[in-house]
């Protein structure tokens, strides 16, 4: 999501929100800090807790509760975008409290743990808290410039779901031109074009010398570039996977060929192309959600931690003291 | 458009005597006339009862006067749609199970528009015509499909007539100044005869008011008043481009269209708006007449248009008589005049991309903030969710500025895809959105003129009366012409044939971006003549020899009659339910029960927006950044 004027109101919110957190714990903890006094009410003012621990405390536990309240509404995005049509409130806002509310609680697990790592346990649940953070700020970043990147790089963005069949569709028409520049003769058994199921087109089929000499030079270019840079999974490392590259052996092989196959070496060269397009988006977008994929089960791990955590300062605190 | 053929080579050809035997009006036009374009543009039909005259969807140049028997019309696409979902989760479940939620919203049409003078009820699409009935009218005149199915009810008698002898019988219609001027075989025209007087007296007396009845505005009004406004309605008929009304005229009348196409359009200072179409059932000229002010919009017949007129002074009564009607017509004269009233020119806009892409035409585009959108396609889940399954957008399309323009509807002002729709299916309510009923018949007509792909055709299960898969008696097969012009067969299954026209098509994507004129991208429309065959494999096939059905029972010995005359009836048709396929446009309709699109409401990002691209676009110029609020439509 950019963050733009629209976000304005949560920010004021969330550095109020943050101030007011920080306040809290100064009022209960450090009054000495502040240059004022001022009274807590008396639900806030509570002994030390015997293991002295500021989340023990009732404004400690205060900010714990909120902080995991907002967890399991944060996790809640997940299940209303499963459910877009309920009228609950547009899933923009929800984005929207989402990113916000979470920042929020940095404050507040930092004021709930004050700012210690404290047992392996609640190590625990820090690490995983700053994986998410880590990864949902990394994702708010990504979404700030890699739409844009996408729209000025990607001028022909297609479907992403269809580029298999692109990819598909392009290696087919490569072997096709692989069967079609073959010589009149039968071609040898266990070729690419011919395991591929390509026929030669009659029409096509080279007649005179320098059609044979130019077809055998496409097949050539076929066999050493064209056919194994379509057909890999990944086109990283490939001559024709670099623009410069790519245009030049194109350009050689456009100056190597008759009239008659120039139409067939530029329709490659496009197959080429959009390859390089499908595989710079495949790319993009998977830095634009890849992190996803880091965020959403450590959160779900989090949770879990967290509920963990508080069963067990529950126990402790509580029910034996 | 389809061609029509000069001369029918079908069933009994009809000498001149014959053709005025049938056709007594005929005698009214000169022999030589007759000679010179009569013979060959008519044939006569034979059918047995239960035959199938013509196919509602199938393309056709010729309209049928039943000489003798009566027909069933109908419309045998079964009613569906994919519908629009409520969207209002587990509160408008609670509010539904309380008794708070609304029920169905929008407008209900009782009655379907076909293509003859009856209209069918919706709850049972069905009609009957008898001796000295047309129809067939429009797909002669214009070759739009058919728009019903016609089936003998008894065995029956029809003379079959191109254009030209429709011609002759009810007068050439005016041609417009356009077709006049591109037109280089100048075809002859006619005054017409006492036929069309005789037709339109018994439309009169036979169906006028049940026409005025269907119209819903009119549904309140008593038979005494029907039958006075029956006997004071006048008849008119137009000729394509002939203008109804004109825009700062004196409101003299009101209009219902018996049938045609009227466009409404508005003059500006930039040139000609066209606000809407309006079919047959529907009305115009009320707002003249409710305010006593000039005509506010010019009226054009499309094609041969059939109106009914009502005076001013009838109006005036009907009014006085009936406050509820009154009541009505101000509230739909009301939504008219509002929307009218929204139009700005644009300004500061790439108009290149802005006139190349067809902007202008939009009047609620679906843009997707290329620099906001992380390509998380909720939008097209969230339409796919709330259209059972069936997305009506597809993200992918040409680009304006930092905008995508999906494929999605964009009510356009001059709405195309409307303009041939055989049985009114298509249309727009007074507010912009363009939606498409359950009664539609599956042509794909609306989907091959939409300009921008936008509108899809959807495969359907469905239940319908289908002739049961019995082997026919080989000498019942081999009856000789002339026969029936389609024998009675299933309906074709068309799902093989067309693919659903979803979200992701299983095949690669144009690359629009590239195109320099609006892009058709992936959503086939039907080729229903194609699928037939295929589907008729199904249908009992006539046998070639016997030997090819050894279990075909004792052949009817009547079957092998006489070619020209009915032989003894053939045994009932047994007919059976039957799942089949049937193909069914669709199209986004913005949501019509949700306060905001659901492509909108689901998009996390703020990237998906509805707008009225003139005002929109202009306000945006080519700023970068942050950019200043500007109105959404949602």
């Amino acid at each position: 999501m950019v963050l733009n004027r629209s976000h304005i109101p949560w920010f004021i919110f969330t550095v109020l929100a943050s101030l007011a957190v920080a306040g809290l714990y100064a009022l209960r903890f450090h009054p000495e800090w502040l240059p004022f006094t001022m009274a807590l009410p008396e639900i806030l003012r509570d002994p030390w807790p015997h293991r002295n621990t500021i989340g023990g405390s009732r404004v400690g536990l205060l900010f714990g509760i909120l902080a995991f309240l907002i967890f399991l509404f944060a996790a809640m995005l997940g299940a209303r975008k499963k459910k877009p049509l309920w009228r609950v409130g547009r899933v923009e806002f929800w984005l929207k409290a989402h990113i916000w509310l979470t920042l929020l609680t940095i404050p507040l697990v930092g004021f709930h743990c004050g700012w210690h790592w404290g047992s392996p346990h609640t190590t625990w649940a820090l690490l995983l808290y700053i994986v998410v953070m880590a990864s949902g700020l990394f994702g708010l970043a990504m979404q700030q410039f890699m739409p844009g990147f996408m729209k000025e790089r990607l001028p022909r963005e297609v479907v992403f779901e269809q580029i298999p069949y692109i990819r598909k569709r392009n290696v087919e028409a490569a072997e096709k031109l692989f069967a079609d520049a073959a010589p009149p003769a039968p071609a040898k058994a266990g070729e690419p074009a011919e395991k591929a199921g390509a026929k030669a087109d009659p029409k096509a089929v080279p007649s005179t010398p320098e059609d044979l000499t130019s077809a055998a030079m496409i097949r050539e270019f076929l066999e050493d570039n064209g056919l194994s840079y379509l057909r890999a999974r990944r086109g990283n490392g490939h001559r024709l996977h670099e623009q410069r590259e790519s245009d030049s052996a194109f350009r050689a092989l456009r100056l190597s060929v008759t009239p008659k196959w120039l139409p067939r070496v530029e329709e490659l060269q496009a197959a080429c192309d959009e390859r390089r397009r499908c595989d710079l988006q495949t790319r993009l977008q998977h830095w634009l959600h890849g992190w996803l994929l880091i965020h959403v089960p450590v959160s779900v791990l989090l949770i879990v931690v967290t509920l963990w955590h508080a069963i067990v300062a529950v126990r402790l605190f509580i029910v034996q003291p | 458009m389809t061609e029509a053929p000069e001369k029918l080579t079908t069933g009994e050809p009809l000498g001149i005597e014959d053709l005025v035997k049938y056709l007594p009006a005929l005698g009214e036009i000169s022999q030589g006339l007759l000679k010179n374009y009569a013979l060959g543009a008519a044939v006569l039909r034979r059918y047995s009862e239960g035959d199938e005259i013509c196919e509602e969807g199938e393309f056709g140049s010729t309209a049928f006067y039943i000489v003798e028997g009566s027909v069933d019309i109908y419309i045998a696409n079964p009613l569906a749609k994919v519908k629009t979902a409520r969207g209002d989760g587990f509160f408008g479940f609670l509010k539904r199970a309380i008794g708070l939620g609304g029920g169905e919203v929008g407008e209900q049409h009782g009655y379907i528009t076909i293509d003859a003078d009856v209209d069918l009820p919706k709850s049972k699409p069905l009609a009957t015509l008898d001796a000295g009935d047309l129809f067939g009218e429009m797909t002669c005149r214009t070759f739009q499909p058919r728009s019903a199915t016609v089936r003998a009810k008894t065995d029956c008698v029809l003379v079959e007539m191109l254009r030209v002898i429709l011609d002759m019988l009810v007068g050439t219609r005016e041609v417009d100044a356009d077709t006049k001027a591109s037109t280089k075989v100048k075809a002859p025209t006619f005054k017409g005869t006492t036929f069309k007087k005789a037709l339109d007296e018994k439309y009169r007396q036979r169906s006028l008011v049940s026409h005025l009845r269907s119209v819903p505005l009119f549904g309140t009004l008593g038979d005494e008043f029907l039958n006075y406004l029956r006997d004071r309605a006048e008849l008119v008929s137009c000729g394509k481009g002939q203008v109804i009304c004109m825009e700062g005229d004196v409101a003299d009348a009101f209009y219902l269209i018996r049938s045609g196409l009227v466009r409404v359009s508005q003059n500006l200072p930039g040139g000609e708006l066209v606000r809407t179409y309006l079919k047959r059932g529907e009305f115009f000229g009320e707002i003249g007449l409710l305010y006593e002010q000039p005509r506010n919009a010019t009226c054009t017949a499309l094609d041969a248009v059939d109106v009914v007129k009502i005076g001013g002074v009838e109006f005036k009564l009907m009014l006085e008589q009936f406050p509820n009607v009154k009541a009505s017509l101000g509230k739909i004269a009301d939504a008219r005049i509002a929307a009218n009233k929204e139009r700005k020119p644009p300004a500061g806009l790439q108009l290149d991309d802005f006139l190349n892409q067809g902007l202008y035409e939009a009047q609620n585009l679906l843009l997707i903030d290329l620099d906001h959108c992380t390509r998380c396609d909720a939008c097209v889940n969230a339409c796919a969710e709330a259209h059972d399954g069936v997305t009506r957008l597809i993200r992918d399309g040409l680009r304006y500025d930092h905008f995508l323009v999906p494929t999605a509807c964009r009510s356009c002002r001059d709405p195309l895809c409307m303009t041939q729709c055989p049985v009114g299916s298509i249309r727009r309510k007074e507010s912009l959105e363009i939606i498409i009923e359950d009664w539609c018949i599956g042509c794909g007509k609306c989907a091959e003129l939409c300009p921008y792909g936008n509108i899809n055709m959807h495969p359907f299960e469905v239940m319908k009366e289908v002739p049961a898969e019995t082997p026919k008696p080989a000498a019942a097969a081999a009856k000789p012409a002339p026969t029936p012009a389609k024998p009675a067969a299933p309906v074709p299954e068309k799902k093989e044939a067309a693919p659903a026209a979803n979200a992701v098509a299983p095949a690669p994507a144009p690359a629009p971006a590239a195109q320099p004129a609006p892009a058709k991208p992936a959503a086939p429309v039907p080729e229903k003549k194609e699928a037939a065959p295929a589907a008729n494999t199904a249908a009992p096939a006539p046998a070639a020899t016997p030997a090819v059905q050894p279990a075909t029972p004792k052949p009817a010995p009547a079957a092998v009659a006489k070619p020209s005359t009915p032989a003894a009836p053939p045994p009932p048709k047994k007919m059976v339910k039957k799942k089949v396929s049937v193909q069914k446009a669709t199209t986004c309709d913005l949501c019509t029960d949700l306060s905001i699109p659901s492509c909108v409401y689901a998009c996390p990002h703020d990237a998906a927006k509805r707008v009225d691209p003139q005002t929109f676009l202009a306000s945006k110029g080519d700023s970068r950044g942050f950019r200043k609020k500007t109105r959404t439509t949602h």
